[in-house]
C-alpha cells in the first residue's frame, strides 16, 4: 500500500473530511464512554440535551464558544504563517488584567467609548507579548514554541500577583479576584436572563474579518506564502520579517480581545480562574478547523458543545466530565488522518 | 497558494494587482494565464494549487514571472539543475530570448554543457578569485577546467619555468 498526492482535492472531500472525522472521535468516545459502563446513545443524547436542548444550555454554549472561536483564530492564523504561537493562553490573560487595570480609568465614561477603548486595550497587550518572543525568533533564532509556551506560566503568576495585590478588589471578601470593571464598561446581554453577551457577535464578525484577510488582501497572500516556504517568500521578495510581525500581531490580538471579552462579558473582574484552558483549546480548535477561520467557528461550537453538555451528563450518568476533553482530543486525532486522506490517495 | 497567486507575489505590491491593500483577482488570473500560455507551464490553470505542479513546470512558471516583466538584468543561479531534458532546453531558450531582448544576463553554474551552450563569456571561481573572462569560442572543456583549478593564462605558459624550481 503506498499514497499518491491527489491532483485535485474536490470540494466535498474539504466538507466532508471534518464531519466524518468528528463521527470517527465520537465513536472512538463512545467505547470508552460504553467501558465506563454506559451506553454511549445515552451518554452523547444527554450531552446534546445539556449543551442544545434548553434556552439556558444553548446560550452557555455559545457563551462558551466565544473565546474558543477567538484563540482558535489567534492560532488559525499564525500556523498558517508558521508562527507557533502556543501562548494565546497568556495573551488572553495579559488582556484580561489590562482590561481590569485600565477599567477603573474609565469609570463614568459612556459604554460607547469605554466599551471599544478596553477591547483595544486588552487586544493590544496579547499582541505585544506575541510581538515580544517573534523578535526574539527573528533577531536570535529562539524557538517561539518555548517562549511562548513558557511565557504562559508567566503571565499566569504576573495575574496572580496583581488579584492579591495592587488590582485586589477590597470587597471580595479575600477573594483573589482584580477590582471589577465600571458597568459601563460590561457587554449589553443578547438575551435576557442569560450571560449571553454581544461578545460573540465581535467573534463572528472577527471569524469573517480574518477569512477576508487570509484570502483577499497582500498581507493575507503574503503571509500564507511565508507559512508555505519562507525562503520562497523571500526569494519573491516578501518582506519576511515584517508580514511575520503583523501575524503576530493579529494572532495576539484575537486572544488578547478573547481575555478582555470574557472580563467585560461574563466575569466583570479578572483573576486567575478565567480561562479553563482557553488558548490551549483554542490549537484544538484551529487544528480541527484546518486552519480555516470560517471552520474554527464550527469547531468552537463542536468543543463548547462537548464541555457545557459534559458537565449534565457527568451528573446524570456518572460518567466523568474529561470524556469532553478526551473526545476533542481524539477529534484532533481523527481530523489529522482525515487531512492526510484529503490530500493523498491510497494505492494499492 | 493557487498558481495565480504565485504569479503575482513579487509584484504583488504594486497597483494592477493590489488596490488599497486588497489583492485584484481579475488581472492576477490573466497574468497567470499569460504566463502559462507563453512559458508552456503543463499541468493545471491559474486556480490550480501551484504545489501539486511537477518542478519543471513550476519552474517555468517562476522563470515567467521573473523575466515577463523584461528586466534588464537577470541573474541566473544553478536555473536547471534538476530539471528534466524538455524543461532544461524551456529554460535555456528563456534565458537566451532574455538576452536577445537586451537584458544583461549573469548565469552562475556547475554545469560545463550548460555554460558553453549559453554563455557569451566565461569566467571561473577558484578559491574566490575571479579568472579572466575568456569568450565562448574560445572555451573548451580543457581550458574551463584548467581556469576551475586556478590556472590562468599568465601562469599556465610558464609553467615549467623556473619559479617552479626555487
Amino acid at each position: 500500500m503506498r499514497f499518491e498526492r491527489r491532483a485535485r482535492r474536490p470540494a466535498w472531500l474539504a466538507l466532508g473530511a471534518p464531519i466524518v472525522a468528528v463521527v470517527a472521535a465520537m465513536a472512538l468516545s463512545g467505547a470508552l464512554i460504553r467501558l465506563a459502563g454506559v451506553p454511549a446513545t445515552a451518554a452523547f443524547g444527554e450531552i446534546l440535551a445539556g449543551a442544545l436542548g434548553s434556552r439556558l444550555g444553548l446560550t452557555e454554549t455559545l457563551v462558551r464558544a466565544t473565546p474558543l472561536i477567538l484563540t482558535g483564530l489567534a492560532a488559525a492564523v499564525a500556523f498558517r504563517a508558521r508562527v507557533w504561537n502556543i501562548g494565546a493562553e497568556g495573551q488572553l490573560y495579559l488582556g484580561a488584567i489590562s482590561v481590569a487595570a485600565l477599567g477603573t480609568a474609565l469609570e463614568g465614561a459612556a459604554p460607547g467609548i469605554a466599551i471599544p477603548a478596553l477591547m483595544a486595550a486588552g487586544a493590544a497587550a496579547g499582541a505585544a507579548l506575541l510581538v515580544l518572543p517573534l523578535v526574539l525568533r527573528l533577531r536570535f533564532g529562539v524557538d517561539e514554541v518555548v517562549t511562548t509556551l513558557l511565557l504562559n506560566f508567566v503571565v499566569v503568576l504576573f495575574v496572580s500577583m496583581m488579584v492579591e495585590g495592587p488590582l485586589k478588589d477590597p470587597m471580595a471578601f479575600g477573594w483573589p479576584q482584580s477590582v471589577p470593571v465600571p458597568v459601563s464598561a460590561e457587554l449589553p446581554k443578547l438575551v435576557d436572563r442569560t450571560r449571553l453577551h454581544v461578545g460573540l457577535l465581535v467573534a463572528l464578525a472577527l471569524a469573517a474579518l480574518v477569512h477576508l484577510v487570509q484570502s483577499r488582501t497582500l498581507f493575507g497572500l503574503r503571509s500564507r506564502a511565508v507559512g508555505l516556504n519562507a525562503a520562497g517568500a523571500r526569494f519573491a521578495g516578501v518582506p519576511v520579517g515584517r508580514t511575520l510581525l503583523g501575524v503576530a500581531c493579529l494572532s495576539g490580538a484575537l486572544a488578547g480581545l478573547a481575555g478582555a471579552i470574557e472580563v467585560l462579558g461574563v466575569k466583570g473582574h479578572a483573576s486567575t480562574e478565567l480561562s479553563p484552558g482557553f488558548g490551549y483549546t483554542g490549537i484544538l480548535v484551529a487544528m480541527l478547523a484546518a486552519l480555516h477561520p470560517i471552520g474554527v467557528v464550527a469547531a468552537a461550537l463542536f468543543a463548547a458543545t462537548l464541555f457545557v453538555g459534559a458537565d449534565g451528563m457527568s451528573r446524570a450518568l456518572d460518567v466523568p466530565t474529561y470524556i469532553a476533553d478526551v473526545t476533542v482530543a481524539l477529534a484532533l486525532l481523527t481530523m489529522l488522518v482525515a487531512l492526510f486522506l484529503t490530500e493523498y490517495r491510497v494505492r494499492r | 497558494m493557487s498558481v495565480w497567486e504565485n504569479a503575482i507575489l513579487e509584484r504583488a505590491a504594486s497597483p494592477p494587482w493590489t488596490r488599497a491593500g486588497l489583492v485584484s483577482a481579475g488581472p492576477a488570473r490573466e497574468l497567470a494565464a499569460r504566463l502559462i500560455e507563453r512559458y508552456d507551464v503543463r499541468g493545471g490553470g491559474p486556480d490550480h494549487r501551484i504545489g501539486l505542479l511537477s518542478g519543471g513546470n513550476v519552474q517555468k512558471l517562476v522563470l515567467g514571472r521573473a523575466l515577463d516583466p523584461g528586466p534588464r538584468l537577470v541573474i541566473a543561479a544553478q536555473p536547471t539543475r534538476g530539471l528534466d531534458e524538455g524543461a532544461i532546453a524551456a529554460v535555456h531558450e528563456r534565458l537566451l530570448a532574455a538576452r536577445d531582448a537586451g537584458a544583461a544576463v549573469l548565469l552562475i553554474s556547475e554545469d560545463l554543457d550548460e555554460v558553453m551552450r549559453l554563455a557569451d563569456r566565461i569566467q571561473a571561481i577558484c578559491r574566490g578569485r575571479l579568472s579572466a573572462p575568456i569568450d565562448a569560442e574560445d572555451a573548451d572543456a580543457r581550458t574551463l577546467g584548467l581556469m576551475m583549478a586556478g590556472v590562468t593564462e599568465r601562469r599556465a605558459a610558464p609553467a615549467a619555468g623556473p619559479r617552479d624550481a626555487i
